[in-house]
């Protein structure tokens, strides 16, 4: 059985080696929404959630963001382009930001 | 019990009373006709002297009037006013010789109507010329006409003109077919079309007839009395042509035997116990005393007391009055000693009315005994009595364990305890306007009793302690002095109450105050630092994802500068520019309408760039 202090640097070797650019710029995206849902998060269970309204589009905006980028993250996978038959990366990333336009007009119209 | 009173009064008024309930007032016919007899104008002069000349009266001289007076010479029945008032007048040298010539022309038109032919037909008979009119021909003329139109207007020329003609007999066999065709309003009265000329005239020209022929009138009782009826709900007419018409409607019916007859109250419809006698009148319906009815035949059939239906006097025959034979006493000092409202069926030879009379009495009450006690009645209360209309010589002390009784007994003139409909005691600040009315009920030995329970009516009174002044009041609808008698002052003490006093609200009255939408007050928001503090934190991350980014080798020298590439990028940032001023200002109307230019042009230019992008990587491959 190996040690836990063992894989993690592994880990994280192939995943530098082995994952494509894109992909690592994505995943530092996700990261970055990751964190900002947390510390809203954190703020949420510190001070309160007045006004509630805006919490919450902000919050959900982060969780969207979250699957929007994931899902953006699948289909430019390599790995996964027999799952994606005829549907370029690029196609993808046009869909990432019509999806965001029409997510953002919807978060902002809540924040009150 | 007072429903079934009404009810009986209500039955009684459309059953029985089936005689008239007033007179017409020749008096006043009579001043309207002689304010008019000097009219400038043919037709209030024609009625003022011709109604005149039915009363009897005196007629100025108008011959010099009839010279003046403005008429057309081309409208027949203007004419056959100017001849027969000068006729009526005997003034007819004042009259123009071209007035024949109109009534002539008339006769040759072919085509004249039964109004224009009775008109001219009398203009020359005013006028002294007894036209030459084949009695036989001249009927069968009319009668043509009326087959035409048969309009009770138009029978009564008819029968207006046989009277000239001498078919009195022609009329006597069609006046009853004519006389069943008048209209009956609220099945009271009857008239016939055209109101009241038209009435007016069938019933005097029929009744003219009949006794030409001798004849009894055809008229019904039942019809007499409906016609009367009517006639009598037209007695405020106020032109001369009304009067005349009405007076001698009236007279024809008055004239006839059996006249209606009416019966009414003369004077007050009271007594007391100092006038205790009624007056009544029975007279036909001009105001004439009734012909064939003998004193003795006018008897008080029955006498009712409506509140309990006790009959109080049968059979009692009236006195008429010396020199006054048209009215007739009722004396009722038999009843007088019982005040209330009386049903008085009086009848008149056939004819039965009934009349309400108020017997009005006295009341009196002697004394009150005011007493004071506590509310669980451990102790005997202390009673003070106060005789009528003295007042109380102390105030008197309650307080909120305590109740004030107050104790009466009303009383007629003759020391009989009675019952009133209203007995109250009316308890009102000295200091303010506050008053509360209470209501005393009284027992079975008639005796009245309030009682204040002073913690009870606290309420009533604001609970505000202090000097009360007690008011009794005693009143009904027949008696004739109402008592209002102030018994004096109580002081209340509410005690401890006074604490739950409530502030004395002034009267709403006027607008409310308008209600305006409240916003839910914001909650209490983090200190400004806090705030500062995680806006930071949540910039933070964009930070380090610049950071990996960079590290990662972003290759920024890659971005094609082509114009697809450039144009994407701006309307994108704008894009998310305009939803910042949509959260800032802008409406979610104003925003679609600039975004939608906006995503047009970022979904073509990234088309276009995108397509690219495709292509140089298949170029490279």
């Amino acid at each position: 059985m190996t040690s836990l202090t063992s894989v993690i640097p592994k880990l994280y070797q192939e995943y530098s080696t082995k994952t494509p650019k894109k992909l690592k710029i994505i995943d530092a995206y996700l990261f970055y929404i990751f964190l900002t849902a947390v510390i809203q998060f954190v703020y949420c269970c510190l001070v309160g959630t007045f006004p509630f309204n805006s919490f919450l589009s902000g919050f959900i905006s982060t969780v969207s963001s979250f699957v929007l980028g994931v899902c953006l993250r699948l289909q430019v996978n390599p790995e996964n382009k027999n799952e994606f038959q005829g549907l370029s990366a690029e196609r993808g990333f046009a869909d990432f930001i019509f999806a965001h336009l029409v997510l953002h007009i919807v978060v902002i119209n809540f924040i009150g | 019990m007072y429903l079934r009173a009404l009810l009986l009064l209500s039955l009684s008024t459309l059953c029985l009373s089936n005689t008239l309930q007033g007179t017409i007032d020749l008096k006043r016919l009579q001043t309207i006709l002689q304010d008019n007899i000097k009219s400038k104008e043919i037709t209030s002069l024609y009625y003022s002297i011709k109604g005149l000349v039915q009363l009897n009266a005196n007629i100025p001289n108008i011959c010099e009037d009839l010279k003046t007076v403005k008429y057309d010479p081309s409208n027949i029945e203007q004419v056959f006013q100017l001849a027969n008032a000068a006729h009526i007048s005997n003034c007819l040298n004042s009259l123009k010789p071209d007035i024949l010539s109109a009534a002539t022309q008339v006769l040759d038109k072919k085509d004249a109507t039964i109004p224009e032919i009775y008109h001219a037909v009398y203009t020359l008979k005013a006028l002294g010329k007894g036209t030459v009119y084949d009695k036989e021909d001249a009927l069968k003329n009319l009668i043509q006409l009326l087959k035409k139109d048969d309009s009770p207007a138009n029978y009564a020329y008819v029968f207006a003109l046989c009277e000239h003609m001498g078919c009195g007999a022609w009329t006597a066999t069609h006046a009853e077919g004519v006389l069943l065709a008048a209209d009956e309003s609220d099945s009271k009265a009857l008239h016939f079309e055209g109101g009241l000329p038209v009435t007016s005239n069938l019933l005097t020209t029929i009744s003219r007839t009949y006794r030409g022929q001798k004849k009894p009138s055809p008229l019904s009782e039942e019809q007499r009395y409906k016609f009367a009826e009517y006639l009598l709900s037209r007695r405020s007419v106020n032109t001369p042509k009304g009067a005349c018409l009405l007076l001698e409607a009236a007279t024809a019916l008055a004239d006839d035997v059996p006249s209606p007859i009416s019966i009414t109250i003369k004077g007050k419809k009271y007594i007391t116990s100092e006038s205790d006698s009624i007056e009544f009148s029975i007279t036909d319906l001009i105001g004439r005393p009734v012909r064939f009815l003998k004193a003795e035949e006018v008897v008080a059939q029955s006498g009712t007391r409506l509140a309990d239906d006790v009959v109080v006097l049968s059979k009692q025959p009236l006195t008429q009055k010396a020199n006054e034979p048209t009215t007739f006493v009722l004396n009722l000092s038999k009843i007088k000693a019982q005040y209330g409202l009386y049903k008085i069926a009086l009848s008149a030879a056939s004819k039965t009315a009934n009349v309400n009379v108020a017997v009005l009495g006295e009341i009196q009450v002697s004394t009150v005994e005011v007493g004071i006690g506590d509310v669980d009645g451990t102790t005997s209360p202390k009673v003070t009595t106060v005789a009528h209309p003295n007042k109380l010589t102390e105030k008197l002390q309650a307080d909120h364990l305590q109740k004030v009784t107050l104790k009466f007994t009303v009383k007629d003139k003759w020391n009989k305890p009675v019952l009133v409909q209203q007995a109250f005691v009316r308890v009102a600040s000295a200091n303010d306007d506050h008053e509360t009315i209470f209501v005393a009920e009284p027992d079975n030995t008639k005796a009245y009793k309030v009682e204040l329970n002073v913690g009870g009516i606290a309420k009533h009174l604001n609970y505000q302690s202090g000097a009360y002044s007690l008011t009794m009041y005693l009143g009904d609808s027949a008696v004739s002095n109402p008592i209002a008698w102030p018994v004096g002052e109580v002081l209340f003490n509410f005690g401890n109450q006074v604490a739950a006093a409530v502030e004395r609200k002034p009267a709403v009255r006027g607008p409310l105050a308008s209600i305006s939408h409240v916003f839910r007050s914001p909650e209490a928001r983090p200190a400004r630092v806090v705030s500062d503090v995680f806006a930071a934190a949540c910039a933070a991350p964009l930070l380090l994802l610049l950071l990996l980014w960079a590290r990662l080798g972003l290759n920024f020298s890659n971005f094609p500068l082509t114009p697809s590439a450039l144009i994407f990028h701006l309307a994108l940032g704008a894009s998310l520019g305009l939803y910042g001023v949509l959260w800032l200002q802008l409406s979610m109307f104003d925003t679609v309408r600039y975004l939608v230019p906006l995503g047009a042009l970022t979904f073509l230019s990234g088309h276009r760039l995108l397509r690219r992008l495709v292509k140089d990587k298949a170029h490279s491959r």
